[in-house]
């Protein structure tokens, strides 16, 4: 700018000058000489006023905003709608500064418009201001408090005409006129400004302008702040905030930062803390394989989301690099509350990374996966999201591990963190009991207890059908379900699994009662083990007979084969299933001293794999015990019916001696109840036990859905017949050992009849009829008597506790026993 | 005729008056002419605020 210029420029704005400060304080005097604009023709007052504005105009407020004209619409926009709380004036001016934009003349016009702005803001000040110029409020003000803005402001802008005379040079008009054009000149630098202004500007004016220059340089800037904020934000340490050994931030003491900044620096150093227990541990597992896959998934997912914080804090850094660049707080508008209103969202997602983190330190697996859902319940869809999101990535290695264990069967779980275990040490034969166990601890509680059964049931299914039954290429054929199971649709899942699971049950099933004839080995047991084949036991038993009445250590294994092959083709059973056949065996108890050959005789049948899952060694058990039972049952009805065929062949023979004959009578009569009892007990066994125990086996395994319930069905009808037919020791020791009682004096009394008989013969052959051996004679009616006498009251005993059990069959049992009422005198009696 | 330019001039101070009142600064023409010819030399917008609101303290002890 040429000096000429700025001389024109400077004349032209004391004439304006001149002219407003008459305009506004207009002298009852110039009233008549108004028009005279000369400066010379002011008076003594309107001079002081127009220097004093010479003045400010020449002091160096600097525009606090930019030369914008948009900038400062903007503003009075904000400003209309702000005080009229309508937006029918701020639209009104939006018109009018249009108009104003198309207007040429005005090459300011952001100079204008603030003007007016300005104004407008004093006026709204004065106003309030100017309440407190009524006399009361002076007085007032006067003697307690004194209005201290008002006071201050004063000082300031208006020094006394007594400061005025302490200056040291009078501005010359040159200095003025050179002030005034750097005013329009873009902001002067900071150091030259305070510099100059120290030299032109009254002392008190000086020493209050560096209090606050002081003041300021004392507080630590905010930009400093800022920048180290955002170290903190990425866990190093700032210069004025550190990290303290005790997991938080600490910010030194010593720094000048004043008490509301500390608390937002506080607040902000939070994500930093967060931010570190995060990162910590991610960077200490991440490559740590022994927290397992899905330790490892969670590792990820949270390292994806801290990528994002990282982006964020790259942002902001920009922004803080910006702002330290251009040494502009207030109008780039970047500060610490700003930063603390920008870092809401990422401070929610780190505080639930950093609760996530510390709740899944120490688990693993299905647990790590339930712990992370547990948090979806929470009631912030915001914080749903975040879970679901996070739940998604983290579950993902184990929906993988549940794809191939319900489509292949195959445990791929190096880390133990599947809800399925595997024992390899276990046996291919027990592989459905104990191969595979639940881990209750690693089932995520998104999958419900049922839903884990099915999983559970199918995978091992799949095995039973791969390694038992051999059916690989179904396994296999239906693996291909390319089926993908993720976190997210638990709906979708359980049907997904529902139908696999109902497929694979079917197939095994199928595979079992067809390839396997698993019903076919159900009849096998019931007819050979428990007797249901009446010919064949009837054969063996006769075959068997002689054999089994000797001694037990002269009993060979070979043999008892041999004659079990005989009875065989001797019965119809020889038109059975040639496999069903060749299990059957006979099996020798142990042996121990004293014992006959009917005591450790047992048949047996063989059951192997895949079969004995259903027919446990337990169950094979069972059936053996039963079938010790009936045999002896049996042979108790052969060994009556023997002797009964014995006396009836020699009844005219043995009524030759007169003394014997009252005691033929007698054993014919004991006889005939024990044969009562025996049959009356094997009809109840046979029909009412286990017929009817069969029936419901075979309702029950028919409508089964899957191999489990199959065996409990089985079990079920060995419990139920164990149940009935006394031998579950733990309920009816007394029916049991009464039994056995009973079954032991019929054995004695067919003894004692056999002596009688041979006794008998013996004297008839020696044919003196007259004169038998009395003593002999006599210990064997002894005896008879005595074992009939304990035989009935057992039978009665054994009645009575019958009539009271509570299961009808029981009750109708004792009713059959007993159904002419032979025993009720003795009831009578006991 | 007027000459278009002092026309245009009118309009502009029209709007700026307009604009005045909305903002409710309380300035007449006269001091508003005066005010935009000290803008368009190069005033500070806001001394001359200061000004102006010394000028009417001034006024006002009268």
């Amino acid at each position: 700018m040429t000096s000429l210029n700025t001389d024109v420029e400077y004349e032209r704005i004391t004439r304006i000058l001149n002219s407003l400060v008459k305009h506004f304080l207009r002298e009852p005097t110039s009233k008549t000489s108004g028009k005279d604009v000369k400066a010379t023709d002011l008076t003594l007052r309107q001079q002081q006023t127009f220097d004093f504005c010479i003045r400010i105009l020449g002091s160096r407020i600097t525009p606090s905003i930019a030369s914008d004209e948009i900038h400062v619409s903007d503003l009075i926009k904000k400003k209309l709608i702000r005080e009229h709380k309508s937006s029918s004036k701020a639209l009104r001016f939006t018109n009018l500064f249009t108009k104003l934009q198309s207007q040429s003349i005005v090459t300011r016009k952001w100079a204008i418009l603030y003007f007016l702005l300005s104004v407008s803001e004093q006026s709204n000040i004065g106003e309030i201001a100017g309440s407190v110029n009524n006399p009361i409020e002076r007085a007032f003000a006067h003697r307690g408090l004194q209005d201290l803005s008002k006071s201050q402001e004063f000082e300031r802008i208006k020094p006394t005409s007594e400061e005025l005379k302490f200056e040291r040079i009078k501005p010359t008009s040159e200095e003025l006129k050179n002030r005034f054009i750097q005013n329009t000149l873009p902001i002067p630098t900071l150091s030259s400004k305070s510099s100059k202004e120290k030299e032109s500007l009254p002392p008190k004016t000086i020493l209050t302008k560096q209090l606050a220059i002081l003041e300021n340089n004392n507080e630590i800037s905010e930009i400093l702040l800022l920048r180290d904020i955002v170290f903190i934000f990425q866990g190093i340490d700032g210069q004025y905030i550190k990290y303290d050994k005790n997991s938080s931030y600490i910010i030194d003491p010593k720094a000048e930062i004043s008490r509301s900044t500390r608390g937002i620096l506080h607040r902000l150093s939070e994500l930093g803390r967060l931010f570190r227990h995060v990162n910590d541990f991610v960077c200490t597992n991440v490559n740590d394989t022994s927290i397992g896959l899905v330790g490892q998934a969670f590792c990820y997912a949270l390292q994806r989301e801290l990528t994002e914080y990282y982006k964020f804090i790259a942002v902001l850094e920009a922004q803080v690099t910006k702002v330290t660049d251009s040494q502009q707080v207030e109008h780039n508008g970047l500060s610490l509350k700003r930063v603390l209103a920008w870092t809401q969202e990422s401070l929610l997602n780190l505080r639930m990374m950093s609760e996530l983190v510390d709740c899944c330190k120490q688990k693993r697996g299905g647990a790590l996966v339930s712990t992370i859902y547990n948090y979806t319940n929470h009631g912030d869809p915001f914080i749903q999201q975040f879970i679901n999101n996070m739940l998604e990535e983290v579950s993902r290695p184990f929906f993988e591990m549940l794809q191939r264990w319900v489509y292949g069967g195959e445990l791929e779980d190096p880390f133990e963190e599947f809800f399925v275990a595997c024992d390899p040490n276990v046996e291919e034969e027990d592989l459905w009991q104990s191969k595979y166990t639940i881990r209750p601890d690693m089932q995520p509680t998104f999958i419900s207890p049922l839903l884990a059964k099915k999983i559970f049931a199918i995978g091992k299914s799949l095995n039973f059908i791969r390694y038992s039954c051999h059916d690989n290429d179904w396994v296999i054929t239906n693996a291909g379900a390319d089926k993908v199971l993720k976190y997210g649709d638990i709906i979708a899942l359980e049907c997904s699994i529902d139908a696999t699971y109902t497929v694979t049950s079917q197939r095994l099933l199928n595979i079992l009662f067809t390839k396997y004839k698993l019903k076919e080995h159900f009849t096998a047991l019931k007819r050979y083990l428990l007797l249901g084949q009446g010919d064949f036991i009837q054969h063996l038993m006769a075959q068997l007979g002689p054999g089994l009445s000797k001694p037990a250590n002269t009993l060979y294994r070979h043999n008892l084969t041999g004659t079990l092959e005989s009875a065989i083709r001797a019965s119809n059973a020889q038109y059975d299933d040639p496999d069903i056949l060749r299990r059957l065996d006979v099996r020798l108890l142990e042996v121990s001293f004293g014992e006959a050959g009917w005591d450790v005789f047992s048949l047996d049948y063989h059951v192997d794999s895949p079969i004995n899952t259903i027919f446990t060694p337990h169950a094979m058990q069972q059936y053996l015990k039963l079938f010790n039972f009936l045999w002896r049952l049996k042979r108790v009805e052969h060994d009556l019916s023997s002797a009964w065929r014995r006396n009836m062949t020699n009844a005219r023979s043995l009524y030759q001696i007169e003394e014997l004959k009252k005691d033929i009578n007698t054993s014919r009569l004991v006889c005939s109840e024990m044969i009562h009892f025996t049959s009356q007990l094997q009809y109840y066994i046979l029909f009412e036990v286990i017929e009817c125990s069969w029936d419901e086996l075979v309702k029950d395994y028919t409508k089964s859905g899957d191999l489990d319930s199959l065996i409990e069905a089985h079990n079920k009808y060995l419990k139920n017949i164990t149940t009935k037919v006394f031998l579950d020791t733990s309920s009816n020791q007394s029916y049991h050992t009464r039994l056995l009682n009973i079954i032991q004096f019929i054995f004695q009394y067919k003894n004692g009849l056999d002596e009688l008989h041979n006794f008998s013969l013996k004297e008839i052959l020696r044919g003196d009829n007259a004169n038998i051996e009395r003593g002999q004679h006599k210990m064997i009616q002894e005896r008879l008597t005595e074992t009939a006498g304990l035989f009935k009251r057992e039978v009665v005993g054994l009645l009575v506790a019958l009539a009271n059990h509570h299961d009808t069959d029981l009750r109708f049992l004792s009713v059959r026993l007993d159904f002419n009422e032979f025993y009720r005198k003795g009831l009578i009696n006991l | 005729m007027e000459d278009p330019k002092i026309q245009e001039a009118k309009e502009t101070m029209d709007i700026l008056h307009e604009i005045s009142t909305i903002l409710n600064t309380g300035l007449d023409r006269d001091t508003l002419s005066l005010c935009l010819s000290l803008c368009e030399n190069g005033v500070n917008p806001e001394a001359l605020a200061a000004v102006i609101k010394e000028l009417r303290r001034e006024s006002a002890k009268n």
